[in-house]
């Protein structure tokens, strides 16, 4: 897939007269939008196709906009991120959506609480995490990434504050918390070295090149 | 006409690179290398 993003980013270059460095920022653009619209077209026809499309889309946009802010641990490639990527949507959903409602409302609201309690420390203690292809070493740029993440994360915590208390009328409700609280609790774990190594290990297991 | 849709997805493609270049990270879990002229964004 990166490799057609490139394919393409020449190809548009070459009619435009774009030299390397333009081309070279093209198809790392349409790499992105690649990656976004794929795992977006997963999430939504594994939503669809299972009826828990509305917590796939939670959790499709929660992990994905406080990834941007905090970074984390990487997939190798850009198949092996597809695959992480979907197996983590449609597994979070299911749950979410299936089985953890069963919990009950004080279930949700203590691991919400310590859910946000968890990742609001590991995000001031570690955020933002880069990686080799994108280093991140201005102070700047790390302290305007950390208040985005600080930002991003009350917002998450008022978000969950309404759901709770949406759902103390209504159980309809408890999916969208537990799609939120399990959205956060993964991407946190991925600032760790714990969610690093996790990485690593599923990375090597499906081998996708 | 060909020229302009070229232009236009050139255009796109930068713009997401640009947005991208601001964050930790892309999106989700991969991470492609980063050109030279998006380091200091």
């Amino acid at each position: 897939m990166e490799q057609l993003a490139h394919k393409w980013a020449q190809k548009i270059g070459t009619a435009l007269n774009a030299d390397q460095e333009k081309i070279a920022v093209m198809a790392y653009g349409l790499t992105a939008l690649l990656q976004l619209l794929l795992i977006f077209a997963a999430a939504l026809l594994f939503g669809l196709l299972f009826g828990f499309l509305w917590e796939a889309m939670i959790v499709f946009f929660s992990v994905g906009f406080l990834r941007r802010l905090i970074g984390g641990a990487h997939a190798g490639t850009f198949n092996g991120c597809m695959v992480i990527s979907v197996v983590c949507i449609v597994l979070f959903s299911a749950l979410a959506h299936y089985v953890l409602p069963l919990c009950g409302f004080w279930a949700v609201c203590i691991a919400s609480v310590l859910i946000d309690l968890l990742a609001s420390f590991l995000i001031y203690r570690y955020a933002p995490v880069d990686s080799p292809n994108k280093p991140v070493r201005s102070p700047e740029k790390i302290r305007r990434l950390r208040r985005g993440a600080g930002t991003v994360m009350a917002a998450f915590i008022l978000l969950t504050v309404v759901l709770l208390f949406l759902s103390y009328r209504n159980s309809v409700w408890f999916s969208y918390i537990w799609a939120f609280d399990l959205s956060v609790l993964w991407q946190v774990c991925m600032l760790t070295a714990m969610g690093r190594r996790l990485i690593c290990v599923v990375d090597h297991l499906i081998k996708v090149p | 006409m060909k020229k302009k849709v070229l232009a236009a997805l050139s255009v796109v493609a930068t713009l997401a690179a640009t947005i991208a270049a601001t964050s930790a990270c892309i999106w989700w879990f991969y991470q492609p290398e980063e050109p030279e002229s998006l380091k200091n964004l």
